[in-house]
């Protein structure tokens, strides 16, 4: 099967799991009263006083599967309800505004989380039970056990209530302002890159300083992770034959490791890079919880604490479903890609 | 007479099957004792046996360290009377100083120990057990079964685990009611019992998966075949062959859970959902202290002991889990086990 019929194929797939995924919400919000379940189909303020009335007209008292057909009907129109708990915002407008906070936060927190853990991964696993290997891995653990939130509020009261240097939000002030003025232009919606391109580098600067704790605090906790399964595998592949070989050629050992060993390896920790960065887009709901910072995950953690607002935990949780089905489908065609082994099908 | 010669009879039957059974189990003990040895030998395992033996003592201990007072539930914590907002610095009567509302942390951080104890155990436990009974139906029978357990874990992954929880725990009844007609079943959830539930919920895929995958592999393995030509039955096969080859990673799997499981507990009750408030739980606890992390310039650090103390239990506590599973890790890894 080709690259093509095996992209068809899986993006195929993805209608039954998003069905699913959406049925999984749908069943667990009917626990939850008519009146509040009517919220969803309100699509401006002026109808919030005539709930009563919308029960009737949209059956809210009525079974399971017909409920969940006009739900869906709506969802395919782009009609997610509206966020009571963003100022009775569209649900899909409030997304889609808040997404470039997450991306941008992901985009800065991946890459030292996958390059530090394939480094490290590879001390730690040449150089087996050595103290370099011992120190690493208590690290990474040491990391891992820390309760994000905890670490955040640590960090926060340091950095921000001790020294004032890294304040919480995505920015505040002048900058904050600035670019709510009619002057900025929203060319990627990341502040550190708009910053240059409206050739305003202070803007850049601050963002900086107000992205640099979530990402410090998202490395630290997701870096173990990697580590932990680069070392593995390089372990497995260090004992193949095709490194035995490569020794027995001659070859120098850096050689033996970074191209023979180290290629081989890659593969789970780009399946796991892939999940970790999903699942990161996804909303990292407690980090930006604890800074305040208005990405998805903030704004679904209000929406559930607020109420729960359902239309915005029910949008927040289709939209970060589809990216987490999607980027994992991006994940497996990359996989395929760089390890023929795989039969794709 | 004859009844006598009849007992010895039974009794060394008795002895013949034990020796019997015992040599059987050999090779397990054989495993058994080499994984032991090798888990004396790992000094982080060493530090994460001791770490929960330490909090195992602390949470048997709790009613002496931290007597609750008579008539009340142990779990909630003491309150010093006025009941003022502005939080006190440690002192003699409360070692680790008083939260907002005057709830003794002392006394929250030992009960808490029991909290997370019955959070970690609880969830993984019943999550191995429902992922072990759907995991084995699953790559038992195959086909329509297989594919419908395993659509269902795609859709519990694919959804955010703490969203979903959030979700489950705000949306659960009050009270469970299981009505089968002649048979009717209620109890009241405590907003604990709903955390509990929903981690479990979301809990057993993972182990349904691991558990399907490894039996899938194994099944096929030559020792599996050997022993279905020489026309083993089913159960056996099983029992003696598959069980003790596909066991080994879902434990693994298991004793790295627990930490994970106490963390996001944690979150949550940071963002002030599951127990509730005054609740002995270390996420709840710092919750309560929210609005002091920023204290004054002159002073930043002036309540400290509001959100470090709490914190340090949590983080020791999944940290003594996640040394010991990681340790259990690699002793148990077959690809690393004999090296």
């Amino acid at each position: 099967m080709g690259l093509l019929q095996f992209t068809i194929r899986r993006l195929l797939l993805l209608i039954p799991v998003l069905i699913g995924v959406s049925l999984l919400i749908f069943a667990v919000t009917q626990m939850i009263s008519p009146g509040q379940r009517a919220l969803l189909y309100v699509t401006s303020d002026k109808q919030l006083s005539k709930i009563d009335e919308i029960i009737v007209k949209f059956g809210l008292d009525q079974p399971f599967y017909v409920q969940y057909y006009n739900w869906f009907t709506q969802v395919l129109q782009g009609n997610l309800g509206l966020a009571k708990s963003a100022g009775n915002q569209p649900v899909l407008k409030v997304l889609l505004d808040r997404f470039p906070a997450t991306l941008e936060l992901t985009l800065y927190s991946a890459p030292p989380i996958v390059l530090l853990g394939i480094y490290f991964g590879v001390k730690s696993a040449v150089h087996r039970n050595k103290p370099i290997d011992q120190v690493t891995r208590t690290l990474a653990i040491v990391g891992w056990s820390l309760p994000s939130f905890w670490f955040g509020i640590v960090l926060l009261a340091i950095f921000y209530g001790g020294l004032g240097w890294f304040p919480p939000k995505r920015l505040d002030g002048a900058a904050e302002l600035f670019v709510n003025t009619n002057v900025w232009h929203s060319y990627t919606g990341l502040y550190t890159v708009d910053g240059l391109l409206n050739g305003q580098p202070w803007i850049t600067v601050e963002a900086f300083r107000h992205i640099i704790l979530p990402v410090i605090v998202l490395v630290t906790i997701n870096v173990a992770l990697l580590i932990r399964v680069m070392r593995s595998s390089m372990l497995e592949s260090l004992s193949k034959g095709y490194v035995v070989m490569a020794r027995a050629k001659g070859l120098r050992n850096a050689e033996v490791i970074n191209k023979h060993a180290r290629r081989n390896a890659l593969i789970p920790v780009v399946t796991l890079s892939g999940v970790l960065v999903a699942g990161m887009l996804g909303g990292l709901i407690i980090t930006e919880t604890v800074f305040a910072f208005p990405g998805i995950g903030n704004f679904a953690a209000n929406a559930a604490l607020n109420g729960p607002d359902l239309p915005a935990v029910l949008g927040f949780a289709l939209f970060t479903g589809t990216i987490f089905v999607l980027a994992n489908l991006l994940v497996d065609i990359l996989y395929a890609y760089i390890d023929p082994r795989i039969k794709l099908g | 007479m004859h009844e006598e010669s009849g007992r010895k009879g039974f009794m060394a039957s008795i002895g013949h099957r034990w020796r019997e059974f015992r040599t059987s189990l050999a090779p397990q003990m054989k495993e058994i004792n080499f994984t032991l040895g090798k888990i004396k030998k790992s000094p982080l395992s060493i530090v994460g046996i001791a770490i929960i033996t330490f909090f195992a003592v602390l949470s048997a201990l709790a009613p002496v360290l931290a007597p609750p007072m008579p008539g009340y539930d142990p779990f909630m914590m003491p309150q010093e009377k006025p009941y003022g907002p502005i939080p006190a610095p440690p002192n003699a009567v409360h070692p680790f100083g008083t939260t907002p509302f005057q709830y003794d942390i002392y006394y929250g951080c030992i009960w808490g120990t029991i909290t997370a104890f019955r959070i970690g155990v609880f969830v993984v436990a019943i999550s191995l057990i429902l992922g072990v009974i759907f995991g084995g139906i699953s790559a038992y029978y195959g086909g329509i079964v297989d594919e419908v357990i395993m659509r269902v874990t795609d859709v519990i992954y694919a959804f955010p685990g703490l969203l979903l929880a959030i979700a489950l725990v705000l949306a659960l009844p009050p009270n469970f009611v299981l009505d089968l007609g002649v048979w009717k079943f209620e109890t009241p959830l405590t907003s604990l019992d709903k955390v509990l539930i929903s981690f479990v919920l979301i809990g057993w895929p993972s182990y349904a998966r691991v558990l399907r995958g490894e039996i899938m592999r194994v099944k096929n393995e030559d020792y599996v075949e050997a022993a279905r030509a020489v026309g083993v039955s089913d159960l056996r096969i099983m029992i003696k062959h598959i069980f003790p080859n596909t066991v080994y990673p879902i434990l693994i799997v298991a004793s790295l859970d627990i930490g994970g499981i106490v963390l996001s507990a944690a979150a949550l009750g940071f963002l002030g959902i599951g127990s509730p408030q005054g609740y002995s739980d270390w996420g709840r606890l710092i919750a309560l202290s929210r609005d002091w992390i920023y204290a004054t310039p002159q002073n930043p650090m002036e309540y400290w002991y509001l959100f470090v103390i709490p914190g340090l239990f949590i983080f020791f506590f999944v940290l003594g889990w996640n040394l010991l599973g990681d340790a259990v890790r690699d002793i148990l890894d077959p690809t690393l086990r004999r090296r």
